[in-house]
């Protein structure tokens, strides 16, 4: 079930609503939201849905069994078995068919590539319920007792198909102590209203833009690849940050707080910024999951001390940061999909994140401000694009990004591309638009300049109206556009 | 504690190539170069100064120098 379908929002969304506010106390609300999850779940994986409760199960164990080692060793031992278990979930259901066909493409041999259908929502679900193991096991969080809260944690159905990432950390006392009031609810669906809108209108508007573009009968051409990897460039930020809105909105309704996903990456100066602003709580996760614990390892400090031994200061400090880095943008890319061109675009941007911090930003430095933003800005616009070329390409990797250099194509541009964008000029002005924070400044900038003369119930009052309104508006808007098509998948429901 | 600070200094000047004096108030905002990938080579340095270690939970749950040299002083082997 798709958050932006007419079933959910007309149907399920005010069931649950109903039933969750009927209901007075605590442990049949999360009943209610539970039982909702697990049908929210089951609607798209009837069959799959058992592992999801295998894995919850398996965590839950795990924690208790962390929490109630004696012994360093036996708390170690626990956390591992819990880490390898969920990996090898993991492996098996998301990476065996692409093990063997790359294990089959090196030996030439034939052996039969399994045909295991990835089951929806793995890649997050797994994490976070490993995460709950490990942060028991580093003593962030007690061991949960109770099965049927740690299973809400890890099946609740906001943010359990395509984040965020939630940890069990950020909303372990939400598990037990919600307060939801009347002006939650309205943000919460003011939140939902701008994610669907960004979904519905902006993100598929982009998409069919961006499919146009690149299936043109006319042939490739530079800038129809080009044209139409900008129009990906939108698509996929209004359907992920859209969808991380409604997951966030969903939240707040029942009184939980998500962390925030995104910060308005494309305004990004360079890669390690845009890694700070988008997709951020899979950064966050990558950065106390894997990069410190690979920073932390012995064989890491061996290392160093032996490179700082040898009398290789510098490289004592800069090596160890490169190896972890290379190991994590390699898992990072081989996260998102069991196919080589994401562990491309992991290492690519890996690479780049390498090179700005012992390199570029240490050059950029001796050049004026203002040339060195400018650089920075302009490059960072190519950077980005040339890697979702490598991310949209899980096919003919290498022939797709010849296209952008004019290799293989049939010039630099043609009629079809050229009108094309044109015919899209304006959507592609709304959506770049729409992606920098000039709408949330104007509404700041009205609320510091305006409300404090209304007085605060006016201007409290005012606020609700306003927010009201764009609700009303942004459902009315998506309504009709999804009454029009039936299909509209979000791009993270694969990984 | 002010002896515990003057070793830090040198830690920080180290780990970021520049005079830096850090006070209990000083967090990563303060330095230019403190980023997530930078403050684990500098806990690393700091355990290595005075041979001690920290847990993973007070790696990510510093807020500021003060509270990294408290962890300092409690633990500390030289």
């Amino acid at each position: 079930m798709v958050f932006s379908s007419l079933f959910f929002v007309y149907i399920f969304l005010p069931l649950l609503l109903i039933f969750y506010f009927a209901i007075k106390k605590d442990a049949w609300r999360r009943g209610v939201l539970l039982v909702f999850s697990l049908v929210f779940y089951a609607w798209g994986e009837p069959v799959y849905i058992l592992l999801m409760l295998f894995s919850a199960l398996i965590n839950y164990v795990f924690g208790l069994l962390v929490g109630a080692g004696k012994t360093p060793a036996a708390r170690k031992a626990a956390v591992a078995g819990g880490v390898v278990l969920n990996l090898a979930m993991l492996g098996v259901f998301k990476y065996a068919g692409f093990a063997v066909e790359s294990l089959n493409a090196v030996t030439g041999l034939s052996i039969p590539v399994p045909a295991i259908v990835l089951p929806l929502g793995i890649s997050f679900y797994t994490f976070q319920a490993m995460t709950y193991v490990i942060d028991v096991y580093r003593e962030n969080c007690a061991p949960q007792r109770s099965f049927p809260r740690l299973l809400l944690f890890i099946t609740f159905f906001p943010q359990l198909v395509a984040g965020p990432i939630v940890r069990y950390t950020d909303i372990e006392d939400q598990l037990e102590n919600r307060r939801v009031t009347a002006k939650q609810i309205n943000d919460g669906l003011y939140r939902f209203a701008i994610g669907m809108g960004k979904k519905v209108v902006l993100a598929n508007t982009c998409a069919l833009a961006a499919d146009n573009l690149f299936a043109s009968t006319a042939g490739p051409t530079v800038l129809s690849s080009w044209g139409g990897i900008l129009f990906y460039a939108m698509q996929i930020y209004f359907d992920f940050s859209g969808y991380s809105d409604m997951a966030i909105g969903l939240g707040k309704m029942f009184g939980f707080t998500f962390p925030e996903n995104f910060d308005y990456p494309y305004i990004s100066k360079n890669v390690t910024e845009y890694w700070r602003r988008w997709h951020m709580t899979l950064g966050g996760w990558f950065r106390d999951y894997l990069f410190y614990p690979v920073m932390r390892s012995k064989l890491i400090s061996k290392l160093t001390k032996a490179l700082k031994k040898s009398g290789h200061k510098t490289a004592a400090k800069n090596i160890p940061t490169i190896i972890a880095l290379t190991v994590v943008w390699f898992s990072t890319g081989l996260w998102h999909g069991a196919s080589w061109n994401y562990v491309l675009w992991g290492i690519y941007y890996g690479a780049w994140l390498i090179l700005e911090k012992f390199v570029l930003d240490k050059a950029y430095k001796r050049i004026p401000a203002l040339l060195s933003n400018i650089i920075q800005h302009v490059s960072f616009i190519f950077i980005t694009l040339f890697g979702f070329a490598i991310f949209y390409n899980e096919t003919n990797l290498f022939t797709k990004l010849g296209h952008f250099f004019g290799i293989g194509t049939t010039g630099f541009t043609n009629v079809y591309a050229e009108s094309m964008i044109y015919e899209n000029g304006v959507l592609l002005i709304v959506a770049l638009i729409c992606s920098t924070p000039l709408a949330k400044m104007l509404m700041d900038l009205v609320r510091k300049k305006l409300y404090p003369k209304m007085g605060e119930e006016t201007a409290y009052t005012v606020d609700r109206l306003i927010k009201t309104a764009v609700i009303f508006a942004l459902f009315a808007l998506c309504t009709v556009r999804l009454v029009g098509d039936s299909y509209n998948p979000f791009i993270y429901f694969k990984f | 504690m002010n002896e515990i600070y003057e070793r830090l200094n040198k830690v920080f000047a180290d780990v970021f190539d520049e005079d830096i004096t850090v006070t209990a108030e000083t967090t990563a905002e303060d330095i230019e170069d403190w980023d997530s990938l930078t403050h684990i080579t500098l806990i690393s340095a700091i355990e290595d100064e005075f041979r001690m270690k920290f847990s993973m939970k007070e790696v990510v749950g510093m807020n500021n120098v003060g509270e990294l040299a408290d962890i300092v002083a409690s633990r500390r082997k030289r």
